[in-house]
């Protein structure tokens, strides 16, 4: 009987005693980098979408712990972090981030953000190229660690950089297998849907369409046809109009750079103190239950006056054990929720710094996007004007069957 | 004609409008003429590669005029000249219908004759003919010029703009060596290699030779020797092979400043590579 009352007046510590504080060690995987450099030819040009913010409809962010502003800064902030890893590869061609997927680009990737709460990252990522070609699409997560967030960790390795490298590496292998002349196609493929969209009537039969929606080339336009040249040249300035969108999504990603990642750690410190504080509550409260159960089953009827009063006494200090660490567990809970409130409290505030970022972000876009594009409608009509200039064919008029006007009858 | 939007220049064409506009009142007046048929030797376009000549357009259509005739095509030719004879042609066109009906309708005919093509002699069916373009009245050479300067004033404001943004201060510590403003961007330009550091790209495809992700330091770079051995416990070895787990632990040991943390992260590595 003893036994059974000191072990249940000392269980509570010994199970204390057993909560122990989470020790994560993130995972990495290692970047494959090309040893050597790749021939130009066969390397394609990426660009990035900007990534979905996965938000729900209704979503309540002190529930789901997504908040809009913070989403809305990583739907720009992850794309660009791609990039550099990317770029880092040695894989691929000129690697960008783009506002839609309109652009004119070899290989398109979409992701999707799922979770990001600075402990655990989901990114859904789809992969086709200028083709239409779907080539992949899968869902790549990772949990940060206790050093993800060190000071004197490198900040070109993101603490989500787990997810990048994986998704770099399958994007890797997955080129790898394919064959040269494909790769050769794609790249002519996206060039001849440029050429196409900036002068149609040129242009216009050189791409087909498969049964199964792909895109292929036709045939080709001869290297030294000037107009080869000057639709180059466009599409020189189109990739100058996104390379210095680049350059605003760079300076959105430098100057968010520390205001994130202080408020993914701070956010991933509090998830797992909340996390420990609802699980010790839990221990605690079953502890409490356990202890104050066993208490009151004592038998405190024994003939030995002696031995009663020590059972009463230990039932006591047990039924005041049990209640007491019963209480501890509910200011646990009230504590873990605490931890809740000061993620809602630190996102809202990140939020509120980064808003007005987006927005100049987003701003230049626009105008960038919109000052190009009233650019190309002008270049389209010019092209379309030299077009006729040189053949004498006009738009309505089908390559190939020129209109003549009829012989003079008189 | 230019547009200037704040920021930005577009260019955006009004003077095939004006002309077009010129062409047509001509036409109808001149509607009496008889219609262009013959086709020309080089269907249009050549003015850069053929200034002006007999057999090309500009010149030729040039004699639309009451001036026209069997002399329309030298005379509009040279005048025509070296800006491709189109807009030389067309001119002619309208002077000669502006002048008298009945000797315009005869320079019509002529000009198609003598060379057909690009001007308002052509224009005199309304119908087009090999050669002819039907809107405009610009010869292939002006319109490339004009694309030419489009791409110049728009390079100039991009230009300007990539000014702009690189003139924004980024805060790129602990980025690697790239530090300071944004990337340079250039036509034409390999894509650098790894360019996470100034966010630079380029233009063109080009190949990133393994860049950052070879130079990536890792968390204990910058750190001395000693620093290291003192952050080392006694039993652990400095230098030693290991798997990528165990380095990780080592790692993230040497760079836990809090010394409890860290005695624990060795912990870890010593269950993890069985020491204990």
């Amino acid at each position: 009987m003893k036994i059974q009352l000191i072990a249940l007046v000392f269980l509570p510590a010994f199970l204390w005693g057993c909560s122990v504080q989470e020790l994560v060690i993130a995972e990495e995987t290692v970047l494959i980098v090309a040893s050597t450099s790749v021939d130009e030819a066969f390397l394609l040009d990426v660009g990035i979408v900007e990534f979905e913010a996965g938000i729900l409809k209704n979503n309540n962010p002190e529930k789901t712990g997504v908040y809009e502003d913070i989403r809305g800064a990583e739907t720009k902030y992850l794309p660009y972090h791609l990039k550099t890893t990317l770029q880092g590869t040695g894989h691929w061609g000129a690697v960008r981030v783009i506002p839609s997927e309109k652009a004119f680009t070899d290989v398109i990737i979409k992701g999707s953000i799922e979770k990001s709460d600075g402990e655990y990252i989901e990114i859904e990522f789809s992969v086709s190229d200028a083709s239409g070609r779907y080539w992949f699409s899968r869902t790549y997560e990772a949990q940060t660690g206790l050093t993800s967030y060190s000071k004197r960790r490198d900040r070109r390795r993101d603490p989500y950089q787990k997810v990048f490298n994986d998704f770099a590496n399958d994007l890797q292998q997955y080129v790898a297998l394919m064959p040269p002349r494909q790769l050769q196609q794609t790249r002519q493929v996206s060039e001849l849907k440029f050429f196409r969209d900036m002068s149609p009537v040129a242009y216009n039969g050189y791409l087909g369409t498969t049964d199964d929606g792909v895109i292929n080339v036709l045939r080709l336009p001869a290297e030294n046809d000037p107009s080869v040249g000057r639709m180059r040249q466009i599409r020189e300035r189109d990739r100058l109009v996104v390379d210095t969108l680049n350059e605003h999504y760079a300076n959105f990603y430098y100057g968010i750079s520390i205001p994130y990642r202080n408020w993914r750690k701070t956010s991933r410190a509090e998830t797992v103190k909340f996390r420990q504080e609802k699980r010790s509550a839990k221990m605690q409260a079953l502890v409490g239950v356990v202890v104050l159960a066993g208490s009151t089953q004592v038998n405190t009827n024994s003939s030995s006056r002696n031995t009663r009063n020590i059972s009463r006494a230990l039932q006591y200090q047990g039924i005041s054990r049990g209640v007491n660490s019963i209480f501890s567990a509910l200011r646990r809970n009230r504590d873990a929720g605490l931890h809740m409130d000061a993620i809602a409290e630190l996102s809202e505030s990140f939020g509120n710094e980064a808003a007005p970022m987006i927005v100049n972000v987003e701003g230049q876009e626009r105008r960038l996007t919109g000052t190009a594009e009233a650019q190309f409608e002008s270049w389209r009509q010019l092209l379309r004007e030299i077009y006729e200039a040189e053949t004498g064919f006009s738009q309505s008029i089908e390559v190939g069957a020129p209109a003549r006007a009829p012989e003079p009858t008189g | 004609m230019k547009l200037i939007i704040p920021g930005n220049t577009l260019s955006i064409s009004t003077r095939t409008s004006a002309i077009g506009v010129t062409i047509a009142v001509s036409a109808l007046i001149i509607s009496g003429c008889a219609p262009m048929s013959t086709s020309v030797g080089a269907p249009g376009g050549s003015g850069s590669n053929m200034p002006g000549g007999v057999s090309m357009p500009g010149g030729s259509s040039g004699g639309g005029g009451s001036e026209g005739g069997p002399q329309g095509g030298s005379q509009g030719g040279s005048e025509g000249g070296p800006q491709g004879g189109s807009q030389g042609g067309s001119e002619g066109g309208s002077e000669g219908s502006a002048e008298g009906g009945g000797a315009s309708g005869e320079g019509c005919s002529d000009s198609g004759i003598s060379g057909g093509g690009f001007g308002g002699g052509a224009r005199c069916d309304q119908a087009g003919s090999v050669g002819e373009f039907p809107n405009d009245g610009a010869s292939a050479e002006e319109l490339r010029d004009e694309l030419d300067k489009s791409v110049g004033d728009f390079d100039e404001a991009i230009g300007e703009e990539q000014r702009q943004v690189s003139s924004v201060g980024r805060d790129t510590e602990g980025f690697g060596e790239r530090s300071g403003g944004g990337g340079s961007i250039g036509l034409g330009e390999q894509a650098a290699g790894g360019s996470s550091g100034g966010g630079g790209s380029s233009s063109s495809s080009g190949g990133g030779s393994a860049g950052d992700s070879e130079t990536q330091a890792g968390p204990n770079d910058g750190m001395s020797a000693e620093e290291i051995e003192a952050r080392t416990p006694e039993d652990i070895a400095v230098n030693t092979y290991e798997d990528i787990v165990a380095r990780q632990l080592r790692e993230a040991a040497l760079a836990e400043d809090d010394p409890e943390l860290r005695e624990r992260l060795w912990e870890e590595y010593r269950k993890y590579t069985g020491m204990k």
